[in-house]
């Protein structure tokens, strides 16, 4: 097939050897048929693509955010203000349920999902090796398909968004109880983002399967490598179930189909088995490409390898493949059989244990390293305790006695944000920090990035800690009102919000001023660290020409 | 690193173990759970019950104990690693540590950290069993059957047996009555979109849907006024659908009825009456051809 490299071959030789070559000296240098917007409009070039996607997430994340900032408005006044006799509500309790789903549904498929395929779609490629993404024509077409997707979802809130949670169950999102359109949209919405996925998601596989350069045998790929693949066949096997449910609401709602329906001899649990088949896996599909991500900072600016990386591959691996069967956990209390709340909770059980050793492996990097804290490595640290605290209280929720006390109260609000904010979000952060110097050529501030950081890390434990007290002791969520003993965490845990859209704004007034006021300086390997890490991405030009590299690069 | 760094690493596991138990033990110590003392009723106004600061039945009793001894098995893998991490961010600095160590695996480790934490959630898990099985016990022989169903938005309340319906109007001041120590059968069900049916002082939760019985069953051991609300979102009037359960002596239980109108089946009805000191009304049998309700006996 491809020329093997040969067997001895000197450190020195592999990382010295010049990837790029100036433009006007390189034989076959491609130059873009177009210029400024269309440009962008027009490329199939997956830097630029993955580019885009990262500019998408970052918008739709503010748009969650600032619903966020809706909700907790609404409950630090959950009664409204009154001045001189008159009350003013915040927002009605129907809005408040649209802004609720709607914060949710952002997030997850706006602002998360997207964000990693954006990494993905930037590194993966030249990670392994490759040119570009096997299909780059169908890898445009998955991530313009968000745009309408975004629109429909957003402008569903002229129709009655989804009063029903990202969730959607049925009846409640029924048209006899959500008649308006809204819910609609809203599905249409969740439809295009699951076209882009599938298909994201095939990209990834093929390209990751057909494209390593020589001598890029499996077990030598970065590990974001590793986790982008297990990711895509997650959402490749799992995402259209979620599309299966989705239509048959739509058909429910509007052909009068009988699904869900108990009048027509459907069943409303139905839609929730369906519905969790696909959204169990799409919490791992939020996670496993920021497990990978912290995986490449860990071990760059520790200054040593990852630890136990076949470990981590398999531990990957295992958890792609055993998030498939758990999805039962999140009904604990929705009238299953006996036997089969036992079986869930023991799978649930089971997930934790791969998860643990990522965690271990993760300590082992840092173990005996020499810790250079730069703001990448930062939000890797802080992930590594954020994440900790999420996953401990999912081994909680895992306990079934316990779960059916905490269940649908704040204690789950509690552990989901820990690992998608202090999760996901700490490792899409990290690895905006870690890489814009590659993708832009130019370096985030690293002192304000310090602020920011703990802003953000600090926000964040206001804001989520003591939700897990809340839902021990009562509160159910997606309320919009609560009992009076509640208050005064409910003010506290608003004030911590206020830290976080601190860091953010200051984060965004960060990413702009640097793309527009500051010169390119970044080198091929902007953070030094490619003497431990040799992955490819810092071998070549900040940012990287069109085509990648003139000569594949050699493995070492 | 070096031979200190190992000590310490054994030490922060230690300590963090201590630290876990040292946390169950303290909430265990401060939740004691137990009867509410003879006069200490919570009324509407105090605070809400829960599970674990005044369990009123035995499986909240035992979820509340569960809920210790989960912490003291699972908080070691809360405390040490997050000390483990503090440890390495102080101590493996590139100032404190110029030179990183470049091992990058240690197979006996790595089996180790797979098995064992195995084995740690097994210890978790057998107990949590144990209480969950007693959750699904529901009593094949009830003192009371109380059939629950979550309307938008407002809860109302039948018992089969002695033909009463009651309606919560979510103030408190018109709860559902149970009696003390006797076994509920709870039937939930719903009329228009799912509900679920929580009370945490009871340990119960249960999603009621349309088209389908749901079941939980408790047994209050404690008097008082309880507090619960619906746990699955059910539109916009979704947290104000508040329950209230109030426990009471079986005799308070029986004249509460008897004021809503209850007829009471013949086998109970001498022993009520005499509970009552005073005559209680008999459900009437049913005509020898009303096959309704002979089935529905």
């Amino acid at each position: 097939m491809s020329i093997a490299p040969p067997e001895k071959q000197s450190k020195a030789a592999a990382v010295e050897v010049p990837l790029y070559v100036p433009v006007e000296d390189a034989p076959h240098a491609p130059t873009p048929s177009h210029k400024g917007i269309m440009r962008w409009l027009t490329t199939v070039d997956h830097k630029l693509i993955g580019v885009m996607y990262l500019w998408f997430a970052a918008f739709s994340a503010v748009a969650g955010g600032a619903l966020a900032g809706g909700i907790r408005a609404q409950l630090t006044f959950p009664e409204g203000i009154t001045i001189s006799g008159t009350v003013y509500r915040v927002m009605s309790p129907e809005l408040y349920n649209q802004f609720i789903g709607m914060h949710a549904s952002f997030m997850i498929f706006f602002a998360i999902i997207p964000a990693f395929a954006g990494f993905g779609n930037y590194l993966v490629p030249i990670m392994i090796g490759a040119r570009d993404m096997a299909f780059p024509k169908m890898n445009a077409f998955a991530f313009w398909i968000l745009i309408p997707a975004a629109i429909m979802m957003m402008l569903s809130f002229l129709w009655g968004s989804t009063g029903a949670g990202w969730t959607g169950y049925p009846p409640l999102s029924s048209r006899a109880y959500s008649p308006l359109a809204g819910v609609d949209m809203w599905i249409f919405g969740v439809h295009l983002a699951g076209i882009s996925s599938i298909m994201g998601a095939l990209n990834f596989i093929v390209t990751i399967s057909n494209m390593r350069a020589p001598g890029m045998k499996w077990f030598k790929m970065p590990l974001f490598c590793w986790a982008s693949l297990v990711t895509s066949w997650l959402q490749l096997v799992a995402t259209p179930v979620l599309a299966g449910v989705m239509t048959m609401l739509l058909t429910d709602r509007m052909m009068d189909t009988g699904f869900f329906n108990p009048a027509k001899g459907g069943d409303p649990l139905l839609y929730q088995h369906i519905f969790w088949f696909y959204s169990h896996p799409a919490v791992y599909i939020m996670i496993l490409p920021g497990f990978g991500m912290v995986s490449q900072i860990m071990a760059a600016f520790a200054g040593k390898p990852l630890f136990g990386y076949k470990g981590m591959v398999y531990a990957t691996a295992f958890i792609g493949i055993i998030g498939f069967l758990v999805w039962g956990h999140h009904m604990f209390t929705a009238g299953m059989e006996p036997w089969l709340r036992a079986y869930f909770s023991f799978m649930t059980m089971v997930i934790a244990v791969p998860t643990g050793v990522k965690i271990f492996s993760w300590l082992a990097t840092l173990w005996g390293g020499s810790i250079r804290f730069t703001v990448a490595m930062m939000y890797a640290l802080g992930f590594l305790g954020l994440f900790t605290i999420g996953g401990i209280s999912g081994v909680f929720l895992a306990n079934v006695p316990f779960d059916v006390q905490v269940h649908d109260t704040y204690f789950v609000v509690a552990h989901i944000h820990y690992v998608l904010f202090g999760g996901s979000i700490m490792t899409i952060l990290g690895g905006l920090y870690f890489w814009f110097p590659k993708m832009s050529g130019r370096y985030l501030d690293e002192k304000l990035g310090k602020v920011i950081f703990w802003l953000i890390f600090t926000g964040m434990n206001i804001t989520f800690m003591p939700m897990h007290w809340l839902g021990i002791a009562g509160m159910a969520r997606r309320i919009y009102t609560y009992r009076e003993e509640f208050h005064s965490l409910n003010q506290l845990i608003s004030f911590g919000y206020l830290f976080m859209l601190a860091g953010g704004i200051l984060l965004f007034g960060n990413l702009f001023y640097t793309l527009i006021a500051k010169k390119r300086t970044a080198p091929n390997d902007p953070w030094g660290t490619n003497d431990v890490q040799k992955t490819f991405e810092f071998m070549t030009t900040s940012p990287p020409p069109p085509h990648n590299f003139d000569r594949v690069p050699k493995v070492a | 690193m070096n031979k200190k760094d190992i000590r310490a690493l054994v030490v922060i596991w230690i300590v963090g173990t201590l630290m876990a138990f040292l946390t169950a033990a303290l909430v265990y110590a401060a939740y004691p759970g137990g009867s509410l003392p003879e006069g200490s009723a919570p009324t509407a106004e105090t605070a809400t019950t829960s599970w674990i600061n005044a369990p009123a039945s035995p499986v909240a009793d035992s979820v509340r104990v569960n809920f210790a001894w989960t912490i003291a098995v699972i908080f070691p893998f809360l405390y040490a690693p997050i000390m483990t991490l503090i440890y390495c961010i102080f101590r493996f600095s590139r100032e404190k540590n110029p030179n990183a160590d470049q091992f990058h695996e240690h197979v006996p480790l790595e089996v180790a950290w797979t098995i064992l934490p195995a084995l740690i959630l097994v210890a978790m898990a057998v107990p949590a069993y144990q209480v969950l099985v007693l959750m699904e016990k529901r009593p094949t022989n009830p003192d009371v059957v109380l059939d629950i169903t979550g309307h938008q938005f407002f809860w109302s309340y039948n018992f089969p047996k002695y033909d009463v319906s009651v309606t919560d109007d979510g103030t408190g001041r018109s709860p559902v009555l149970l009696p003390v120590d006797k076994d509920v059968l709870l039937k939930g069900t719903a009329s228009q979109v799912n509900h679920a049916w929580f009370v945490p002082a009871f340990g119960v939760k249960f999603d009621v849907l349309p088209g389908r019985t749901t079941t939980s069953w408790v047994r209050p051991n404690s008097q008082g006024l309880f507090k619960g609300q619906c746990a699955e979102l059910c539109g916009a009037l979704h947290a104000y659908m508040w329950i209230h359960v109030k426990v009471v002596p079986e005799k308070e239980f029986y004249a509460w009825l008897k004021e809503k109108g209850a007829t009471f089946p013949p086998d109970e009805a001498a022993r009520i009456s005499q509970l009552l000191g005073e005559e209680v009304e008999v459900t009437a049998a049913p005509a020898p051809g009303d096959t309704l309700a002979l089935a529905a006996k």
